[in-house]
């Protein structure tokens, strides 16, 4: 029946859903199912083994020079007399301000330390002068070019994720809902994707008003959108189907496994509810959180301020994911994929800040992701006369090829990757397993 | 190349694009529908017949823009120039005409306004000048206020068509108001409502000019003197956003060059400052006096002040500009993708009036470019607004819509972070729909059940109906000027059925009234 691969675990292994519905014992369900899980069974089960994605969109383009710090090239200090990180070991340095070293060439904040267990487990991958090849620095054209997975053509009018989900089947049969963006509005990247909706707090998504009167209000509004069009009528099916979904989820209740413990800022609580989604395995497979302010024009902060706290925020709820899925026995069909439109400017400006730039890293944290590695195809340097346009680290490694080799290899859908990066014959790099 | 739907249900010649990967997009939102009748568990109920005529209605699937326009050309005025449909305004509309009604509204300061202002009576932090803010013990008060007024206005000004213009120039020049703080009060009052419906060039020089924007885009500390490098996100925003456009034809060189002209200006701000505080400060100490090149025009050494002026001079001018603004406005009035001709026309009208706000507006309004023009999808604020004015609602206090109900929903006035302003687009705020349901619930409602602040008087909305076809009728008549089809308004009845509907399931009616597809657009 299911062929979702769950591995060995204890605490599975006695209260698998999977099992739960092969029994169809309603007492084992009262009984002994952790209270945050699902209150209803769903007769459908997983169809595929493939990784659940997680989009960590950092908007405003996020300073990668400051999250995977090429400490091996002494330009990047003369370029930064103000915002550069220090070299690992470094004597009489504030701490914020200190690196861990990676692989001799490349080092990680101290801010970000929370992100040395999926380092060492081989779990994590930076991949750096990367980015998307549009020359745009214009943060809502580079932004909208990554989304829709095609440099410079305005006509295109879906998101990557959304075309990969419109081209393969859902993980689970009879899913409701396979996409979310934990936002108020949908991202581009997930635009046309079906079974997708922008839900802000996935913990409290009801019929507000009078509980005696909720199904009646219910029944007349799915029935008065029936006469509509989409993406109207999409949306008012999905929010109704939906509505019945998340209920059975118990999100406050959720109990991270491991004792993993996410910070409070929103990509914190973001971070948690995929978590607690993905464990109760009601089908959703892709989900976009957005976590901005880190257009850093001025005082930059890198050194113990505003960077710093994006920084521990993002690794933390990153670093606290991966402890709580590993614990759960559940890291092995996870990807997160944490990037950002543009990196910034090479050299500071006047005011402790750096100005849009070009070439960026990106991060990959998973099950699959052949990680503890800092890939680049080269490194174009940052000295004078290997910058580019004169000011910004150049990109070696078009960032398509990353997302393509992921579509492939761990989505399951290589038969679609022209249609998710259409015109485009992308290079794998070697970045993840392919799924067995 | 782009798809549109036509009144007559029609597609253009870009349909030969549906055959292409990158343009399955009606085919998927298809799919996931058929999914989702299947999920939502109503499918089995069968859609009831619509009253609308059958050539007026895009077939499903046609187009992202699904509703056909009403036959009602000064309902559909009244709903594109005021923040919802009211008998008031429909009779206003009715006396003046098409053209009479839209010259009454660009005539805003005619409209006597003391009922409104009134409202705003309490709210003391609105008139201060800007270094009396400085000066506050508690300097969230006009934040707080800003905002509060804002909702007050939109609801219940009669000066309709201005609020929905401010609304508009607070996108376009888009400042946070979590960055910038109270200085955004100051801007709102002082640059954006005093040229919602003015001049172009003397709007946006005065945008260029606010300390709150010179803040928020981090101009007011750029230095260009000696080997700083001055900040460029001011002067980026300042082509892409707020003039040209993003294909303006501006090059990287011409950003950094601008950002050198606008080093230097600044605002006071320090204590010593005085009486200046929180106005434009010309800084010739951060200034870059070196000779710069901006869209080809020689700005010579030495310039100060000048170098940026020119620069405004510069973009205001620029015929890119014209066509940016022209089309913008054109997409926030008429259409989403508003026809090239259109935009032509708005251009040409702006050129001609060196870039009058209103001249533009009458190039654009017109009934011709009505009737074609598909329904938008209201945005949340528009819509929570709306509602409120369908009902009738007497609001206290907008303190639990402004923390509560508009946050879900995503549009707390002056909170959008970055400099583009709040979306303007069906795909992006479409699938948030449920905040939009529980908003027409709860302002129906009393007590724990309703919102704080907020209250609707029944009995006046009533009209004298008791029976449930006769309430139906009256939602209809209240809300929708009669235009919704017999097939919602029988929808209605039942819900309230039996004949003598008891209060709380009226109260739960008015509510599904404003839950209707039909409320979601405009």
């Amino acid at each position: 029946m299911a062929t979702y691969d769950r591995n060995a675990c204890d605490e599975y292994n006695e209260l698998s859903r999977r099992d739960l519905i092969a029994t169809g014992s309603m007492g084992l369900f009262g009984l002994a199912m952790p209270s945050w899980l699902p209150r209803v069974t769903l007769s459908e089960s997983f169809v595929s083994n493939r990784d659940v994605i997680v989009q960590i969109y950092l908007r405003g383009g996020a300073d990668g020079l400051s999250m995977c710090v090429p400490y091996g090239d002494p330009a990047y200090f003369t370029n930064r007399p103000l915002t550069s990180l220090y070299a690992p070991g470094a004597s009489g340095v504030n701490r914020l301000a200190s690196t861990i070293d990676l692989d001799g060439f490349f080092s990680l904040p101290y801010a970000m330390r929370k992100l040395r267990g999926a380092w060492d487990n081989q779990n994590l991958l930076f991949v750096h002068a990367t980015g998307s090849v549009d020359p745009s620095r214009s943060h809502f054209d580079a932004q909208r070019y990554m989304e829709v997975g095609k440099p410079s053509d305005p006509t295109v009018a879906t998101g990557w994720l959304g075309r990969h989900l419109a081209t393969s089947s859902a993980m689970l049969n009879g899913s409701v809902l396979r996409g979310i963006g934990m936002a108020t509005g949908l991202a581009k990247t997930l635009a046309g994707a079906p079974l997708t909706l922008p839900i802000p707090n996935v913990a409290n998504f009801n019929f507000e008003g009078d509980t005696t009167t909720r199904t009646a209000r219910r029944t007349f509004v799915s029935n008065a959108y029936l006469t509509e069009t989409d993406p109207l009528l999409a949306a008012a099916q999905n929010t109704q189907a939906t509505i019945d979904l998340l209920a059975s989820i118990n999100f406050s209740g959720y109990v991270p496994a491991g004792g993993a413990v996410y910070p409070t800022a929103s990509i914190g609580s973001a971070m948690k509810s995929t978590a607690a989604l993905i464990r109760a395995q009601v089908g959703v497979e892709a989900i976009a959180i957005d976590a901005g302010g880190w257009d850093t024009h001025s005082a930059q902060g890198s050194r113990g301020g505003t960077m710093t706290t994006l920084l521990q925020n993002l690794a933390g709820a990153m670093g606290a994911f991966w402890t709580d899925l590993m614990a759960a026995n559940m890291f092995d069909n996870v990807l997160v994929i944490a990037l950002s439109e543009f990196g910034r400017t090479a050299k500071d400006n006047s005011n402790a800040g750096t100005d849009h730039g070009h070439g960026n890293c990106m991060m990959l944290m998973g099950g699959g992701v052949i990680g503890g590695r800092v890939y680049r195809n080269g490194w174009p340097g940052l000295g004078a006369g290997q910058l580019y346009q004169n000011q910004d680290l150049a990109i070696t490694l078009d960032h398509r090829d990353v997302l393509a080799e992921v579509v492939a290899k761990r989505l399951g859908n290589s038969a679609n990757v022209s249609t998710v990066f259409p015109n485009y014959t992308p290079t794998f790099r070697g970045l993840v397993q392919q799924l067995p | 190349m782009k798809q549109r739907t036509r009144r007559n249900g029609s597609t253009s010649s870009a349909n030969v694009k549906d055959t292409s990967p990158l343009e399955t997009r009606r085919g998927m939102l298809r799919r996931a529908a058929a999914v989702g009748l299947i999920a939502a568990g109503a499918a089995s109920v069968a859609a009831p017949p619509t009253s609308r005529p059958p050539s007026s209605r895009p077939q499903p699937g046609s187009g992202p823009e699904p509703l056909p326009p009403s036959p009602d050309i000064l309902y559909r005025l009244v709903q594109r120039l005021t923040y919802g449909f009211t008998p008031e305004e429909y009779a206003l509309a009715q006396s003046l005409g098409f053209q009479g009604y839209l010259d009454y509204h660009l005539n805003y300061t005619a409209i006597d306004d003391s009922a409104c202002n009134a409202r705003l009576s309490s709210l003391t932090s609105l008139t201060l000048l800007p270094y009396q803010m400085f000066d506050l013990a508690d300097s969230s008060v006009p934040v707080t206020q800003v905002s509060e007024a804002a909702l007050i206005r939109a609801t219940y000004s009669k000066r309709q068509f201005f609020e929905r213009m401010v609304e508009f120039w607070t996108d376009h020049f888009n400042i946070d108001i979590g960055k910038s703080g109270f200085l955004k009060a100051i801007d709102d009052r002082d640059v954006i409502r005093a040229n919602a419906l003015g001049n172009f060039g003397t709007l946006c020089r005065a945008s260029g000019q606010s300390a709150a924007m010179l803040f928020y885009l981090d101009n007011s500390s750029s230095r260009g003197n000696g080997t700083n490098i001055p900040n460029q996100n001011y002067a980026r925003e300042l082509m892409e956003l707020h003039t040209m456009g993003v294909d303006g034809g501006y090059t990287q060189s011409d950003v950094l060059n601008a950002a050198r002209c606008l080093t230097g200006w600044t605002y006071y701000s320090s204590l010593a400052d005085g009486n200046n505080r929180g106005l434009f400060k010309y800084q010739a100490s951060f200034h870059d006096n070196n000779a710069k090149v901006v869209l080809g025009t020689n700005i010579p050494a030495n310039g100060g002040l000048q170098d940026g002026i020119t620069v405004f001079n510069l973009v205001i001018a620029h015929p890119s500009t014209a066509i940016y603004i022209a089309k913008k406005l054109a997409a926030f009035l008429l259409d989403y993708n508003p026809p090239q001709a259109v935009i032509d026309a708005a251009a040409a009208a702006f050129t001609s009036s060196n870039g009058d706000i209103p001249t533009v507006i009458r190039s654009i309004m017109t009934p011709a470019n009505l009737s074609a023009a598909p329904n938008k999808l209201r945005r949340p604020y528009h819509l929570f607004i709306a509602g409120l004015r369908g009902l009738n609602a007497n609001v206290t206090s907008f303190s639990t819509i402004r923390t509560n109900q508009l946050v879900v929903a995503g549009q707390v006035p002056f909170t959008w972070s970055t400099p583009d302003g709040f979306p303007d687009s069906i795909e992006y705020w479409v699938g948030n729909i449920l905040p939009r349901w529980n908003f027409g619930f709860r302002i129906a409602q009393t007590g724990s059940l309703g919102i704080s602040g907020v209250s609707i008087d029944l009995t006046a909305l009533a009209n004298g109906q008791t029976t449930a076809a006769g309430l139906a009728g009256q939602m209809n008549s209240r809300i929708y000027n009669g235009n919704l089809s017999a097939a919602r308004v029988t929808a209605l009845t039942n819900y309230l059925l039996p004949n003598t509907p008891t209060t709380a399931k009226i109260r739960d009616a008015w509510g599904l009234a404003l839950s209707l597809p039909d409320f979601q657009w405009f």
